[in-house]
């Protein structure tokens, strides 16, 4: 039932993503602390959203380009990383290095979806232009609900089955390999951290920017010594 | 004479509402076309009664269109415009707002994706990540998460606003806003912040790795530098962020009880 509940807020916050609003609630940090409020441990879930968020930011959703799915990859990540880490939080460090590796197969996956969910808009279309020779404009508006809905129930089925499987396959590794492999994986948070703000530089790349990201560090250090 | 058709204040309302929904039917076919179609349903309604009239309003629409989202309200205004001009015999050629809409694709989607996508979305989050790194406490980084959400929906919020308020008026002239320049006024104070917030994520994580011990401090610095360079010389989608990982996992298995 936890996940029915989880799956649902899941895929109204997925929903934000590109087929309404785009308040940004879909993004890693909003939507994984409301995941992780849900599954009991807002503050873990807030958490996995901060360590996935910068990995997604730089991927720019221009035009029609396909952009990798960082968005329903967190949110199932969230879900999955704060159920487990709730049961094993010796083996913190090796769940979050096995959530990492997920969320890059499902947003793979998830960006193939797009492109699938995108083909499928086409009936919609196709079936606009049908009401068109008859100049009905409500029939508009209700195709337009019709595919709201679908898309609510393609994320709904995408955040469901990504949990289960997560919970599952992640749940099994973290089983069956010992509490050593947590420290092995130690480094993990520090390093997504490192590679976000790697990432992230591609943004910032103009000579301008240089003096406020220097700027910006120098404020870091002050900050650091006079807390 | 006929009275003079007009849209009213509840119009606009309703066409703000339904641009949040633009983007609902994507599709590779007529791109958002359906979702503009769909925004502008208010201005059918409101401005034709016959078959004829409303099959010709959605034959004008549903067509190749794409815009960025949030400028989409550029499109709107001034295509609601537009249509009442020619509903009151204003504009002879309905062709022209054809042409019209199909002009606008351009630059609807270069400024709208240079201001938000390039600028507003990634400062505003790296602000409200800056926040959020420097405290241990959960209410206070919710207070962080809000401000993020402020940060980036006010420009949003208005851009949507004065795009609409500003197509209505301009009408055909709204292609000449549509330059960036016309945004720097939004942009150039959030590229600051974007790069400050940035700068400071990075140096605060320097220093907090560098006090937990030296071997934090260079997973950190080395997976900085290979995401950096391996996004910006090969652009890459995963592996920048793959290498760091199995680099991570390298030093954690033979520097164990640092």
């Amino acid at each position: 039932m936890d996940i029915l509940w989880l799956s649902l807020a899941g895929a109204a916050l997925m929903m934000d993503t590109t087929a309404t609003f785009q308040i940004m609630v879909s993004q890693p940090i909003v939507a994984c602390t409301i995941i992780g409020y849900l599954g009991g441990d807002a503050a873990m879930g807030l958490h996995i959203g901060l360590l996935l968020q910068l990995l997604w930011l730089s991927d720019l959703p221009v035009g029609a380009t396909l952009v990798p799915a960082g968005n329903y990859a967190s949110i199932v990540s969230a879900a999955v990383a704060v159920e487990l880490i709730g049961i094993f939080p010796e083996k913190h460090f090796m769940i979050v290095l096995l959530i990492v590796l997920y969320s890059l197969l499902l947003s793979y996956f998830g960006a193939r979806m797009v492109r699938i969910n995108r083909n499928w808009n086409t009936y919609f279309f196709n079936k606009a232009v049908r009401y068109m020779e008859k100049g009905s404009v409500g029939a508009i508006t209700f195709i337009n609900y019709q595919a709201l809905l679908m898309h609510f129930i393609i994320a709904f089925l995408l955040v469901f089955s990504g949990i289960l499987l997560g919970e599952f396959l992640i749940g099994f590794i973290t089983r069956e390999l010992s509490v050593t492999w947590n420290e092995t994986a130690r480094f993990i948070e520090v390093a997504l951290l490192g590679t976000g703000a790697g990432l992230t530089l591609s943004l910032y790349k103009r000579n301008e920017m240089k003096t406020w990201i220097v700027g910006g560090a120098i404020v870091a250090l002050l900050y650091f010594l006079f807390q | 004479m006929a009275e003079e058709k007009k849209l009213k204040f509840i119009d606009f309302i309703d066409i703000y509402l339904r641009s949040f929904f633009i983007q609902t039917v994507w599709n590779f076919k007529g791109m958002v076309s359906l979702g503009l179609c769909y925004a502008l349903i208010p201005v059918a309604k409101r401005l034709y009664n016959t078959k004829e009239d409303l099959k010709a309003f959605l034959q004008r629409y549903l067509s190749f269109f794409n815009t960025h989202p949030y400028f989409s309200s550029f499109a709107l205004g001034s295509l609601a415009a537009l249509e009442e001009n020619y509903a009151n015999g204003r504009l002879d050629d309905p062709e022209q707002i054809v042409k019209f809409r199909n002009a606008i694709i351009g630059p609807l989607g270069l400024v709208g994706d240079q201001l938000f996508w390039a600028g507003i979305k990634p400062a505003s989050i790296l602000a409200g990540i800056a926040g959020l790194i420097v405290t241990d406490s959960l209410s206070i980084k919710l207070i962080y998460l809000a401000l993020f959400l402020i940060l980036y929906n006010a420009p949003h919020l208005y851009i949507r606003y004065m795009g609409l308020k500003e197509g209505y008026k301009q009408s055909f002239g709204v292609y000449k806003i549509l330059k960036i320049e016309h945004f720097n006024f939004l942009l150039n104070p959030y590229k600051i912040i974007g790069g400050s917030a940035l700068g400071f994520v990075i140096g605060y994580m320097l220093i907090s790795s560098a006090a937990q011990h030296t071997s934090y401090l260079a997973v950190f610095l080395i997976s900085l530098l290979s995401a950096a360079y391996l996004r910006q010389s090969k652009q890459m989608v995963y592996l920048p962020i793959v290498v760091p990982i199995v680099i991570s996992l390298i030093i954690g298995f033979f520097f164990k009880g640092l």
